[in-house]
């Protein structure tokens, strides 16, 4: 078969090293972590911000939409190419280009993986702060996209508080230089409209962020309790002591009933929830914080505590909440992971109502959370090949996050709108709020070509449908690629 | 509405020039009516609450109606046990601040004149205070907001929760936008614990430089700090503290750990366990106020990487030489306040802080010719928002960079 004029002029843009685009190979560009996918004509792989315009200058020639990709583990369709055409994949550009531990920054290719950056920043001293679950395949391009964040975000902010500034390529083939080494970048903030936006206002070609002093100690608290409402009020108590702690996590019956059998940790399967609570800084803070932490968890009668301050030893604790999506397997072959966010302290009414809707659609449930922000994770576990089941876990998905909505939540906290949740946005947003968020992707110079069908409902040749298989991602990079 | 409880034109005057009316509604509704009738009249409009930094810009290209907000000054909802609270614009910092200490919260933000200026102020200059380097900006805190842009439209963004990936990120278009985008009527934020302890450890030095070189390596080698300030002579006099030249060094949290991280500090320092440390809530105060730009002044203000500000401050002592300074080691900020400055004298700041990769903004007493902001980064994309945003360049056109006027 020979190449077709896109592949070509792509080719010979970039190299043809650069260019994929026999059917075989574009099979793994179709879907990300959900349960969508797209099917795009070409992968084009840059090196620089030179080669992204140039894509760009070849697809807008051939009237192509144009999708940037990162690890491909997104888990809200973000990375699909939702009407075809080529996928911007940025994994070749994976340099540090600088690390200044004096400033504590690193200038970084979109393309590094986050535990990579990570990684490096440690054998400084240092840490880059958001760390979602999947951040051994993750990248630092996609976690711009998402404004990531994961379970150590909590006490220092998601990827919007660490990017001081990118080098982007606007929608047009502009490249521009936004923000600067410091927050006093002469006028708007436009990094802060890029980070978060999905992808969908350019393409980040460089990232200069934040690292931060990586803790002197850490200690690692789990508490198993008998309800989910025990171990939200030691939560809330906590919260109220005056401790921000680096991690408030939370797993629930279903999710115990998964991990104990892989992990064999000892976890009662009678217990409604496990506690993970972490604190971190200077070994005297970490003393003081963790003896009001202990007691906190001790006055709501829990069945057990555990403690770490060693490496090692806390990674057993976090097993299993870091190995909990892996583990739903041994109860149904799929599930899917939704991402709502409420008001803290509205989170056990809102858990209450997702057990209530899941048994109305007969649907196993295993809840995991990032409890000290609100940032609930609900799996709806289903078999695909029971008939009519998709449509029940879809129905029953969009009556959660409804929920989320109407305790005065948001429809994601770290996933993002992306193919999947956009028919929900006007729930929170008004005509005129979307409205104002088209003119400000219209001020970026993107137009219906440029990554479609993403975060705003319609849209020209779009649809609606879902369908598609999150399972190869799990099996390709691992277990907790999906939290 | 209309002129209703404002006080005379005059007290709206701005770069010696006064508007035609003023007007100060009372409910977003009112705000969107206004707005509209403005915009198309072909009027320009300032939005205004506590005036703290009405000298801060550029020349106004025009200046019509002053939109005074502080009648809209309502906590919306507080949440203490979300740790958010939701205020209108108009409402005024300390206010908010005195309202969520007697739940034991607070906004790490410190802006200058906390009894004047209002939150929708705040958010229009979006910056962090003498803490920043511990706390960051309002972009850090800002969870959601609502603005009502020149054409009546009330746009949110955001929202009421802490964490947050639904749309796109409208607060921090908002915030730093100087008012040129839209009139914020509401915001969220997220707040923290107050801590159980603060305190201040107060060490003389020599001067200016010598403060700055010991502030730096405190900075540098200290965790958990929350500010690292340098005075010089003037600066600590201001501040109601002798000596030619003072670091102030800020901790706050659990008792014993401010104890320890204070005698960290002074190993670090070299300072003598002489050396007092206080709990004063009004030093803060008033160096905050020390940083408010005024019209008799001239006040640069530089942004800067922490590990830059010796060298700019040393840049400073020449291209300046009477202005008095303030340095914050930790957050990267350096100002200078003098009666008066030369253009060039500015210019040739400006460029060894962008080389630094810092900025530099004349807060007050802009020579002519000179733009109080310098060059922005992708500002064909800033005009097109301005263009999107305001077309019919109602807000306070010329007053930002390049004198963006929609």
């Amino acid at each position: 078969m020979s190449a077709p004029a896109v592949v070509r002029e792509l080719e010979a843009a970039l190299g043809a090293d650069a260019v994929i685009w026999a059917p075989e190979d574009l099979l793994v560009y179709e879907y990300d972590a959900t349960i969508d996918r797209g099917s795009p004509q070409a992968i084009a792989f840059p090196s620089s911000a030179e080669d992204v315009v140039a894509i760009l200058g070849v697809a807008r020639a051939h009237g192509l939409p144009v999708t940037p990709r990162g690890g491909g583990t997104g888990l809200s369709g973000g990375a699909l190419a939702a009407r075809g055409g080529v996928i911007i994949a940025m994994n070749r550009m994976r340099r540090i280009l600088e690390l200044d531990p004096g400033a504590r920054t690193a200038l970084v290719e979109p393309g590094v993986v986050n535990l990579d950056l990570g990684n490096e920043a440690a054998r400084h001293g240092l840490a880059y702060a958001p760390d979602p679950s999947s951040q051994r395949a993750c990248t630092i391009g996609g976690n711009i996209a998402e404004n990531a964040g994961g379970p150590h975000t909590l006490a220092l902010g998601t990827t919007t508080n660490h990017v001081l500034a990118v080098e982007f390529v606007d929608p047009t083939g502009e490249v521009h230089w936004l923000g600067g080494p410091t927050r006093d970048a002469p006028g708007y903030d436009l990094v802060g409209c890029v980070v978060g936006s999905e992808g969908t206002l350019g393409i980040v070609t460089k990232a200069l962020v934040r690292l931060v002093p990586a803790p002197e100690a850490v200690k690692t608290f789990l508490g198993i309790y008998d309800s989910v409402r025990q171990a939200s009020s030691a939560v809330g108590a906590i919260v109220k002591a005056g401790i921000v702690p680096a991690a408030l996590e939370m797993i629930d019956r279903m999710t115990i009933a998964a991990v104990e059998p892989v992990l064999k940790a000892g976890f009662p399967l009678d217990a409604d929830a496990i506690l993970l609570v972490e604190v971190d800084g200077p070994a005297l803070q970490v003393e003081a914080e963790g003896e009001i932490v202990e007691d906190v968890l001790r006055q709501y009668d829990p069945r057990e505590i555990r403690t770490a301050t060693e490496p090692k030893d806390r990674e057993v604790l976090w097993a299993g909440r870091k190995g909990a999506i892996s583990a739903l397997g041994h109860i149904k072959p799929n599930y899917y992971l939704l991402d709502g966010v409420v008001p803290r302290t509205r989170l056990p009414e809102v858990l209450d109502t997702v057990y209530r809707v899941a048994a109305a659609y007969e649907l196993p449930v295993a809840n995991m959370f990032h409890a000290g922000d609100g940032n609930l994770h609900p799996c709806l576990l289903f078999d695909e090949r029971e008939p009519g089941v998709t449509e029940r876990v879809l129905e029953a998905g969009e009556e959660i996050m409804r929920a989320c909505v109407d305790a005065g939540g948001a429809i994601s906290g770290e996933h993002g709108i992306g193919l999947e949740k956009r028919s929900y946005l006007p729930w929170i947003f008004s005509e005129d709020d979307l409205g104002a968020m088209q003119q400000l992707r219209s001020a970026f110079g993107a137009d219906d070509d440029f990554n479609p069908c993403k975060i705003f409902p319609g849209g020209h040749g779009c649809g609606e449908g879902h369908g598609g298989h999150q399972q190869k991602q799990i099996a390709k990079f691992g277990a907790d690629v999906a939290i | 509405m209309r002129g209703r409880s404002a006080g005379a034109i005059a007290d709206y005057r701005i770069g010696g020039r006064d508007p035609r009316y003023v007007a100060r509604p009372a409910s977003v509704e009112a705000v969107q009516g206004l707005l509209r009738e403005i915009s198309a009249a072909g009027d320009a409009v300032i939005v205004q609450g506590g005036r703290t930094s009405i000298v801060t810009g550029n020349p106004a290209a025009r200046y019509d109606v002053a939109l005074d907000m502080t009648a809209l000054d309502a906590v919306i909802a507080h949440e203490p046990d979300d740790f958010t609270v939701t205020v209108q614009a108009g409402m005024r910092f300390d206010v908010l601040q005195a309202s969520l200490a007697k739940h034991g919260q607070f906004l790490p933000l410190d802006p200058a004149r906390a009894s004047a200026t209002t939150i929708g102020g705040v958010i229009a200059r979006g910056r962090g205070g003498l803490r920043r380097g511990a706390f960051g900006g309002v972009r850090d805190w800002l969870i959601g907001s609502t603005a009502v842009l020149s054409d009546g439209r009330a746009v949110h963004g955001g929202g009421r929760v802490v964490k947050n990936v639904s749309g796109y990120d409208l607060p921090k278009l908002f915030a730093g936008s100087w008012g040129t985008l839209g009139c914020i009527v509401e915001a969220s934020f997220k707040l923290r614990p107050l801590p159980a302890y603060d305190a201040t450890l107060r060490i003389p030095a020599p001067d200016f430089a010598t403060a700055v070189r010991i502030g730096s390596e405190v900075a540098q080698g200290i965790a958990g700090l929350q500010a690292v300030i340098a005075l010089d002579a003037a600066t600590a006099t201001a501040a109601g503290l002798e000596g030619e030249a003072v670091l102030l060094i800020r901790s706050a949290g659990m008792a014993p750990v401010v104890a320890e991280t204070m005698a960290a500090t002074r190993a670090v320092a070299r300072a003598s366990t002489a050396t007092d440390s206080i709990s004063d809530p009004a030093l803060w105060e008033r160096l905050a106020d020390l940083t408010a730009p005024d019209a008799e002044s001239v006040l640069v203000r530089l942004g800067l990487p922490p590990p830059a500000v010796g060298l700019m401050s040393e840049a400073a002592s020449e291209a300046m030489p009477e202005a008095s300074r303030m340095a914050v080691l930790d957050g990267g900020l350096l100002f200078l306040r003098a009666n008066r400055v030369e253009a060039t004298a500015v210019q040739a700041l400006r460029a060894t802080a962008t080389e630094q990769g810092g900025a530099l903004t004349v807060e007050s007493g802009l020579p002519p010719g000179l733009d109080a902001w310098g060059e922005a980064g992708g500002l064909p994309i800033m005009r097109r928002v301005k263009a999107e945003f305001d077309p019919t360049g109602t807000m306070s056109p010329g007053r930002f960079v390049a004198g963006l006027e929609g």
